[in-house]
């Protein structure tokens, strides 16, 4: 039943830096060196300098122009010595180029490259020669694994003896298992009996003692569903293991890549990537989405579920799931980065993140971290304490979660930027695990069906919001999270149990995902930094609850044994657990209160190139067609509407109005400028 | 009446004077150095075009310069602009400026977030104190004008992106 840690083993890679090189600008910029530890032997990944970037593009071109499928120079006089003496066998760029390679570069992820070299040649001396280089190389990163942890069974609906009764209450959805999904409407009917008999600390009057649930310990999800129950314009992007794409209750939500065949051997869309529909599986490399494998546990598919599980008379209910129309729920995207017990390669994980972003995922769901730097040695590794020591190990990791905060979502969208939204950690210990501990992140704690802190959860330094993650050693099976499962991890049900901060995680996300639909059928605009800030602010105080002891059976991983434990309410917990609990009703209040009305925008397009534009977000009102109403200068942009997206074509440096009428009667004007250059900016 | 005149002229004479000597001072070029190009600039002009006079134009290009260093040594320059957007945008970069062989002023920089250059490298000339020219070391054409502001207005920051 301890399937709440889907967590990393990568060990603690503390990083040395020295200053050896400088950036065009006559900046100093570290090379930095994370520690050779469990670093994967015959690769290296190395960020070239800004001043370099010509020529590694000059050479990318020769290459590709000469039929050779794999590169093997950097085009960089000095690099290229060292490499071939090292015996390259091939060097890529991290990021494969896409549409938004414009973005990519902004970015300045277009310099990180991996280099791949016989495994007989020491890592170390690789990196010692190149580092002597100097201005060439801004950044050098040892390649490691992120591996997920060993895994443990989710419990399958049917084995739990005592369920809600139905007809108890009305609920919004007809979702059969609903009524168990305390975490999105809980009553306080649950209750359960603490044996306390085995603590040898408690007088006999205390041995046994009858727990209730509490109303509203929950996510407040069926007063918010009154307004909104999602959209299909917000796309969340599940980092964890594959999603059940075809499950009963999953498939009518899955983001669709309309562009792209499943598992074609060809990129059809030409983002980088062959075959991903779903999304793609970074763990293999593979456009197949794997989530039953041996070794696999269901997390990623019970994660899906809790955000956007169809709310369609079948089975559970998400978070914003729709209302049981096909496909109006918001869209899962599976980012698989676990595949059974493999893990993934940290720049592959990179990939994952910027793929996010640059495929339409607006919300990044990540269930998964380091171990806590605070977690008790006995039981666990422990993992990065202080932001500095994360930053130096993970430079990389950090860039791609840059772009992903910075570059996804639009600013003619929903969403300017993107939220990443991480798991606390279950290590019962005082401080988040990283990278969700890193300040630009959400946090999120676990508390149990009385508001009180589940007794795994971390908590302290580094969380920021709490949320239902259930408590099995506290209140049994049924105050576990209910969520779907594939089959083979489910008796064949497709639905079960799973607690952790893993669950308590995607409930953020599912708010979150809920509040930017209602946002999204409103056509109002936000930044990610001031979404995230209303998230924080859309929560309920928890520390009323917490006063006295709470009793628990504290699981003894290694010898399968639970033993009597006790938590220190007031004095660990107060102030503790974030700021609060997410309250997925007071997140459209907000949103109703902040934002911006989306208008319709200004263009920049470059002369000679087209850019296709929605129209829906920028009207009120449903199936409205459109026209253009006028061009000031036709000399200057072709300018028409296909279906609902306008369609410019740039035809010669200028600029002009534009006026787009709606068919209720409506109409708006913006501009458009035509350049030569690619950027609208410096 | 004549001397009443004169009286009430003279002072008025001597305002005019001050204001047009005022006004040759700062139609004067000044060297361009970290100073003298700090503060809020508006784009008003781009390739020969006009940029948000015209009533129906909505676009807006501002730009704060920061003449002081960082502890780090950087110089900031941040952008405030809606030519791609129906909201502000706002970019934060480090710039520097260094003379090349022409003996021309030159503004080159990156942004922040990753390091990744700004597209061009620009001339920087005909600056005054109200006003300057750049122009792209790469494309002639691309040359642009901007005016002194006191200040980026409310609204516009207001929409900015916090996180950048």
């Amino acid at each position: 039943m301890k399937n709440r840690n889907l967590y990393i083993l990568l060990t603690v890679l503390l990083a040395a830096s020295c200053s050896v090189g400088q950036l065009e600008t006559g900046i100093d910029i570290p090379v930095i060196i994370n520690s050779p530890e469990d670093a994967v032997p015959g690769e290296l990944l190395v960020k070239f300098s800004p001043a370099s970037s010509d020529k590694l593009d000059a050479q990318r071109l020769t290459t590709k122009a000469s039929g050779m499928s794999i590169q093997t120079r950097s085009g960089i006089e000095s690099v290229d010595a060292v490499l071939e003496h090292i015996g390259l066998a091939g060097i890529e760029r991290v990021f494969p180029e896409n549409n938004r390679e414009e973005m990519t570069r902004e970015a300045g992820l277009h310099l990180w490259y991996v280099l791949k070299f016989n495994e007989a040649t020491p890592v170390q001396d690789v990196v010692s020669e190149l580092s002597a280089l100097g201005a060439d190389i801004s950044k050098i990163q040892y390649s490691t694994m992120i591996k997920p942890k060993p895994a443990h069974e989710a419990v399958s609906y049917s084995k739990v003896m005592e369920h809600a009764v139905r007809a108890a209450r009305a609920l919004p959805f007809t979702d059969p298992l609903l009524a168990d999904q305390w975490h999105y409407g809980n009553d306080g009917s649950m209750q359960w009996n603490l044996d306390w008999s085995r603590d040898g600390s408690a007088s006999p009057s205390e041995e046994r003692e009858l727990v209730k649930a509490v109303v509203g310990a929950d996510v407040n999800a069926f007063e918010a569903w009154k307004r909104c129950t999602g959209n299909p314009e917000v796309i969340v992007a599940v980092m964890d293991e594959g999603v059940m794409w075809d499950h009963e209750d999953l498939k009518d939500n899955m983001w669709i890549n309309e562009g792209e065949i499943y598992k074609s051997p060809y990129d059809n869309d030409g983002n980088g990537y062959a075959g991903d529909l779903y999304g793609f599986n970074f763990a293999e490399q593979s456009a197949a989405i794997v989530c039953d494998n041996n070794g696999s546990t269901g997390h990623g598919t019970h994660v899906a579920g809790t955000i956007a599980a169809s709310n369609n008379g079948k089975g559970v209910c998400g978070i914003a799931g729709g209302d049981g129309t096909p496909g109006s729920g918001v869209r899962i995207m599976s980012i698989q980065i676990f595949s059974g017990q493999m893990g993934v390669r940290q720049y592959n994980e990179a990939r994952g993140i910027k793929y996010a972003a640059d495929n339409g995922a607006v919300i990044l769901q990540c269930s998964w971290g380091l171990n806590s730097g605070l977690a008790d040695p006995a039981y666990s590794s422990r993992g990065y304490l202080r932001d500095e020591d994360w930053l130096a190990g993970s430079p990389l990791e950090k860039e791609a979660f840059d772009y992903f905060i910075h570059y996804a979502g639009s600013p003619n969208g929903v969403i300017d930027g993107g939220l990443v939204i991480f798991a606390a950690g279950n290590e019962y210990a005082a401080a988040a695990c990283y990278p969700g501990a890193y300040g630009d992140y959400i946090s999120v704690t676990a508390i149990a069906p009385d508001f009180t802190p589940s007794s795994y959860t971390n908590y302290a330094k580094g969380v920021d919001i709490a949320a239902p993650g259930g408590d099995t050693d506290y209140c049994g099976v049924r105050g576990g999270i209910l969520s779907t499962l594939p089959p083979a991890f489910s008796n064949g049900e497709g639905y079960g149990y799973m607690d952790g901060t893993s669950m308590a995680c995607p409930h953020v996300s599912g708010v979150a995902a809920l509040g930017l639909s209602y946002a999204a059928d409103q056509h109002k605009h936000f930044k990610a930094a001031d979404f995230k800030e209303l998230i924080l602010q859309a929560t309920g105080d928890l520390d009323p609850y917490l006063t006295g002891d709470k009793k628990y059976y504290k699981y003894q991983g290694a010898s399968g044994t639970a033993i009597p434990s006790r938590m220190e309410l007031a004095s660990r917990y107060r102030g503790k657990m974030g700021v609060g609990y997410i309250d997925a009703a007071k997140l459209l209040d907000l949103v109703d209160a902040n934002g911006t009305k989306l208008t319709l925008p200004n263009l920049f397009v470059t002369a000679g190139a087209e850019k296709r534009q929605s129209l829906d977000r920028f009207f009120d009102g449903k199936g409205l067609a459109f026209s253009v109403a006028g061009v000031a200068d036709e000399t200057v942009a072709k300018v028409s509407v296909d279906g609902n997206i306008l369609v410019v074509n740039g035809l010669k440096t200028g600029s002009t109005s534009y006026t787009v009428s709606a068919s209720d009667g409506t109409s708006q004007t913006a501009y458009i400028t035509v350049r030569n250059s690619d950027s609208g900016n410096l | 009446m004549k001397n009443v005149l004169y009286r009430l002229l003279l002072p008025l004479m001597a305002l005019v004077a001050l204001s047009c000597t005022k006004d040759v001072v700062a139609e004067q070029e000044i060297v361009v150095d970290y100073a003298t190009v700090s503060g809020v600039w508006q784009m008003t002009q781009w390739c020969g075009e006009a940029v948000g006079s015209a009533q129906d134009d909505t676009r807006y290009f501002y730009m704060d310069i920061n003449m002081s260093a960082d502890e780090s040594g950087k110089h900031c320059l941040v952008l405030y602009e809606n030519l791609n957007s129906s909201k502000s945008h706002k970019l934060e970069s480090v710039y520097r400026i260094v003379t090349d062989d022409s003996g021309n002023a030159v503004i080159l920089g990156y942004y922040e977030y990753g390091a990744g250059a700004w597209e061009h490298e620009f001339v920087i000339s005909e600056l005054t104190v109200d006003s300057m020219t750049w122009t792209a070391l790469d494309e002639s054409g691309d040359v642009r004008v901007f005016i002194r502001c006191e200040s980026v207005p409310e609204d516009i920051v207001a929409g900015t992106k916090s996180a950048y």
